[in-house]
């Protein structure tokens, strides 16, 4: 039966709320959602405003519609991530701060597609005129901390596994009409009986394991998801620091005239882990005596003093692609107390008279 | 941990060891700022007037003279609002900070556990890092 809009959702129900995965920094270890992610936006309000209904933050119920049937139903919202909200969660919240929160079915009309009669709305996360915002980011908060990450595979609305004891029922009656069943209806009667008490039997004690095991993939998934986070976070990290040249904040220092220079030499932990440069010497050893020379691997500029603030300094000049120089000292610039690759500087005589490839 | 001096005014790679240096706040640039700047270049520059978010990175650098580098960074994403939200959360403390376009900001503070609450007033902007604001995000970071 298809959801009649503005029904609540009952407590045992699950529902989502797709996120925008994009134009977000998320630092390792920081927690996402959070409360913004919940807060109802302008055209939820507007929307509540046409339509003279409660203002509404979308979300699908998972009995009626998948997470792939969502993102395709709302395409414009671009890369998404799935997280799960128990209904039975917002209740007990509901309990503690205000009486408007609540899920009700909210159907997409007209429809746009297969999962379009699971939409659904919170309300009650608006904040009510004259209402007091720290207690309504309070709210945003609880939500949120409520809210856990669901797997994108996550398929709940597939065709029911045939119901042993609907089928031994139906039969039943089928056979038992007429209220004095013959000698086979009561074969198939017994055997039906027979059925359904191992069905049940099996059911009782299975159903607890078989819970934990679905859990358990969902936390699997959801680690996995996590990894996938942070190895995005690591690959985002290294993309800047390769690109940490390009980088143009403006200088704290003032250009001032030097004979040397400095040049973002690369990564080191223990040994390069990533370098811009040909010859470099070890980045736990002293640069030796007069210094060593070191070419280019890449076009990189150099710059009248080290980052200071996490500002680079003035361009002086730049080393092209071969180009070479005389390294004397190496630098490493970090603020990092953890173990790890530490950025390196090195200092090199400017302009190189090396300059020749 | 490196057995030398780590600065930004030199280094001569003489093993010295001075782990303490690592929390030196002049010394500048870590990883993870360098990833959220270019965050902040590349993907908030897009869509936020220069100015809001240039006062962002002014916001950090006040926090960070007023705490040291302790200063984390955030999480850090678009509001509703057209803020640009800063937050912080440890578990039990949680802080955000909503940064306008006009460089004001107004900022939210749980704890969690004894559901205490504060920041700044109803509908109110303010102006810089208030002694408040510092106090509780001290409280978070720690």
């Amino acid at each position: 039966m298809l959801p009649v809009r503005g029904t609540e959702l009952a407590e045992d129900k699950t529902v989502f709320r797709l996120i925008r995965e994009d134009g977000r920094f998320v630092p390792p270890g920081a927690r996402v959602p959070n409360g913004a992610a919940f807060e109802p936006s302008d055209y939820d309000k507007q929307e509540a405003k046409a339509t003279d209904t409660p203002v509404r933050v979308s979300c699908w119920d998972t009995d009626l519609t998948t997470v792939g049937q969502a993102k395709s139903l709302r395409p414009d919202r671009g890369p998404t991530l799935p997280f799960g909200l128990h209904v039975s969660d917002l209740v007990e919240i509901r309990k503690t701060t205000e009486s408007r929160l609540r899920v009700v079915s909210d159907p997409l009309d007209p429809p746009r597609g297969a999962g379009s009669e699971g939409h659904c709305g919170i309300e009650g996360l608006d904040r009510p005129t004259g209402g007091d915002k720290k207690l309504h980011k309070a709210k945003l908060d609880e939500v949120a901390l409520r809210a856990f990450p669901l797997p994108e595979s996550r398929s709940i609305p597939t065709a029911e596994p045939p119901n042993v004891a609907d089928e031994v029922t139906n039969a039943t009656a089928d056979e038992t009409h007429l209220g004095h069943p013959k000698p086979i209806a009561l074969r198939r009667w017994l055997a039906g009986v027979v059925v359904l008490t191992f069905a049940l039997t099996w059911i009782v004690m299975n159903l607890p394991g078989r819970e934990s095991q679905r859990l358990r993939a969902v936390k699997l998934e959801a680690e996995k998801q996590v990894g996938v986070v942070r190895a995005k976070a690591v690959e985002t990290i290294a993309q800047a620091l390769e690109e940490s040249e390009k980088a143009e904040i403006p200088p704290l220092l003032s250009p001032s005239p030097s004979p040397r220079a400095f040049v973002f030499i690369g990564l080191c932990d223990r040994l390069w882990s990533h370098t811009f440069f040909d010859g470099v010497p070890p980045c736990d050893t002293i640069v030796p005596p007069g210094g060593v020379i070191i070419s280019a691997s890449r076009g990189i500029k150099a710059r009248s003093a080290l980052p200071s603030r996490g500002r680079f300094a003035t361009e002086v000049g730049r080393l092209g692609k071969g180009e070479r120089a005389r390294l004397v000292r190496l630098h490493a610039v970090t603020v990092l107390d953890a173990p790890g690759p530490h950025l390196y500087w090195g200092e090199v005589e400017w302009p190189p008279q090396e300059r020749e490839r | 941990m490196f057995p030398f001096p780590i600065t930004h005014t030199l280094l001569t790679m003489d093993p010295t060891p001075a782990p303490e240096l690592y929390r030196q706040p002049d010394v500048a640039i870590s990883q993870m700022d360098l990833a959220w700047r270019r965050f902040l270049d590349q993907e908030l520059l897009g869509s936020f007037p220069e100015t809001q978010v240039s006062s962002v990175l002014a916001l950090m650098e006040q926090l960070r003279q007023r705490l040291g580098c302790q200063v984390k960074v955030p999480l850090t994403q678009p509001t509703v609002d057209g803020a640009i939200q800063l937050a912080w959360d440890a578990g039990r403390h949680y802080l955000d900070i909503d940064v306008f376009s006009d460089g004001t900001i107004q900022w939210f503070y749980r704890d969690r556990q004894t559901k205490e609450l504060d920041g700044s007033p109803d509908d109110e902007r303010i102006a810089g890092v208030s002694p408040e604001l510092a106090r509780r995000l001290e409280v978070v970071l720690s």
